[in-house]
């Protein structure tokens, strides 16, 4: 599974979290209210937090409130969703240049958040 | 003192989790630190430049940043809570920066989206503005008011002093004249002669008959006009009195209904010039309200007058009318006022654009327009909303105002008016 597959939405639906865990990007699988499922070791490296520490919790606004506003965090209200977004993370309060996959579509139970280092 | 890797962990959450921008950046800007409100707040105004200068962010809004930051200073605070203002697609975006430099090549920046309550400034700048301008108005109204209240008190008394001498003695005599003559005819039939004797008597009577009728008119005229003249001082004691009150406006406890009258006396002249029938649905038993009486009879007064107006816009026509119904409101304890006319209307989707800053309906502006109506029911905690079926449907304003803690019953209307004076 690639960052930039095009059908990579209908093989996350499917992939366990141990699958998750091989992917060389990040994964933030999450309900459709924010509320992370799964948070892939990836992004967990990245960003310091366990994956205990952060699923369950609101990612936008408890776990990567950066991410909380127009350019991504409303972006998911919007019913089908596929769209890459130049960002910036503040991984342990440092800038870090990403590339954010934002996934979403009305027949798949969760929404995703991709996260590639640039 | 050492700290375990926990307390560590503990302190980059809570600093990256802070709900304020923290960024450490050195004298040209560039960003070695950063929590996540920091990138939430800069990251829509940063896009391709990233997050990796401030100053690069910020620069095309505002540079005065950048200039604080060039200080030769060592260290100290270079600027508490400057606001910089971001255009965005949507409104302007405003955050308030504190820079506070730790050492020569390091400087802490706090800052916090401070949007709304740059907002609400601006809002209650305009409200004082507004307030100012209109005691303003006030205080000239009152001063004008004053002169032309002098110069109407001359008209009055000269007015009267002409009805007193109405009687025109001249005419009373000639009166006696045509009786003398009348009486005296045969005399003069045989002096004049009978044609020129009857053509005398004739012209005598002729004459005394046409003024008499003339002073008649005059007289009534006279009467009418002094009775104008009172009406002119009645509503002048009004506007002053209310002129004079809102330079020190306050509220009171007060009848809706006063208000009400008051403001139909003031628009008297509108509903009669235009034949507008005026109907008063008043319920009984209506509690009083803790108003501002001066802005609430120019908010009705406005109404009023809009509702007269509105009927210019339609064709001539019998049957005009304006319901004027004062009632408790749904729970009991406020007041709902509804003005319903059978005039011109509007689309109704056109309701709320009439409360828009500078509108008028009628293209040109009144003293006190239908959006700063709503700016003072809202200061009072009511409503003021415009309803329409159409046009040529005619429409209603509802006003709704709430009660404050304890009803008064309205007994003593029209008691409350106290004498206006000088």
């Amino acid at each position: 599974m690639k960052f930039r597959d095009d059908n990579i939405l209908a093989m996350l639906a499917t992939a366990t979290p141990e699958q998750l865990d091989e992917l060389p990007f990040g994964v933030v699988r999450m309900d459709h209210r924010g509320v992370v499922v799964d948070y892939n070791r990836f992004e967990s490296e990245v960003s310091g937090l366990p994956d205990h520490r952060v699923v369950g919790k609101h990612f936008f606004e408890q776990i990567a409130p950066c991410t909380n506003n127009f350019l991504v965090a409303v972006r998911f209200a919007e019913e089908k969703l596929d769209e890459l977004v130049d960002y910036v993370f503040t991984y342990r309060m440092k800038p870090t240049r990403v590339l954010l996959r934002l996934l979403k579509s009305p027949g798949i139970e969760h929404q995703y958040l991709l996260v590639e280092k640039v | 003192m050492t700290t375990s890797p926990i307390d560590q962990e503990e302190l980059i959450q809570f600093l990256y989790l802070c709900p304020v921008g923290i960024a450490q950046i050195d004298p040209r800007g560039t960003i070695s630190l950063l929590n996540a409100k920091g990138s939430q707040l800069l990251m829509p105004h940063a896009r391709r430049l990233g997050l990796e200068n401030l100053f690069d962010i910020l620069d095309r809004y505002d540079a005065t940043l950048r200039h604080l930051s060039a200080t030769s200073e060592d260290h100290g605070t270079l600027c508490e809570h400057q606001v910089v203002q971001l255009e965005s697609a949507e409104k302007p975006q405003h955050l308030a920066f504190t820079l506070l430099k730790t050492s020569p090549e390091t400087i802490m920046a706090v800052f916090e989206d401070v949007t709304r309550v740059t907002e609400a400034e601006a809002e209650t700048r305009d409200l004082l503005t507004s307030t100012a301008i209109e005691r303003g108005r006030s205080e000239l109204a009152a001063e004008v008011l004053h002169d032309i209240g002098n110069a109407v008190v001359g008209i009055g008394t000269r007015t009267a002093s002409l009805l007193e001498d109405s009687q025109w003695p001249e005419l009373i005599q000639l009166g006696k004249l045509g009786g003398f003559l009348s009486s005296r005819s045969e005399a003069l039939t045989a002096t004049l002669g009978e044609k020129k004797a009857d053509a005398l008597i004739k012209l005598v009577n002729e004459v005394h008959g046409s003024l008499e009728s003339r002073r008649q008119r005059t007289e009534e005229s006279m009467q009418s006009f002094t009775m104008s003249v009172h009406h002119i001082q009645e509503i002048l004691n009004l506007h002053r009195h209310y002129a004079r009150q809102s330079a020190y406006a306050g509220r009171e406890r007060v009848s809706l209904k006063v208000i009400a009258e008051d403001a139909l006396t003031i628009q008297a002249a509108a509903l009669a010039k235009r034949s507008i029938t005026l109907e008063r649905r008043f319920a009984p038993d209506l509690p009083k309200l803790s108003l501002d009486r001066t802005r609430m009879i120019q908010v009705l007064g406005n109404l009023l007058k809009n509702a007269c107006e509105a009927f210019d816009a339609c064709p001539p026509a019998a049957g005009r009318k304006i319901v004027l119904e004062i009632a408790r409101d749904k729970a009991g304890s406020g007041l709902c006022m509804q003005l319903r006319d059978n005039a011109c209307g509007f689309a109704p989707e056109r309701a709320e654009l009439l409360f828009e800053k500078d509108t008028s309906t009628k293209g040109r502006g009144s003293g006190l327009g239908l959006y700063h109506c709503r700016k003072v029911v809202e200061s009072h905690g009511g409503t003021l909303v415009l309803q329409s079926d159409g046009p040529g449907l005619g429409a209603s304003s509802i006003l709704t105002l709430p009660n404050s803690p304890t009803p008064e019953p309205d007994h003593a209307d029209h008691l409350e008016h106290e004498n206006p004076g000088h």
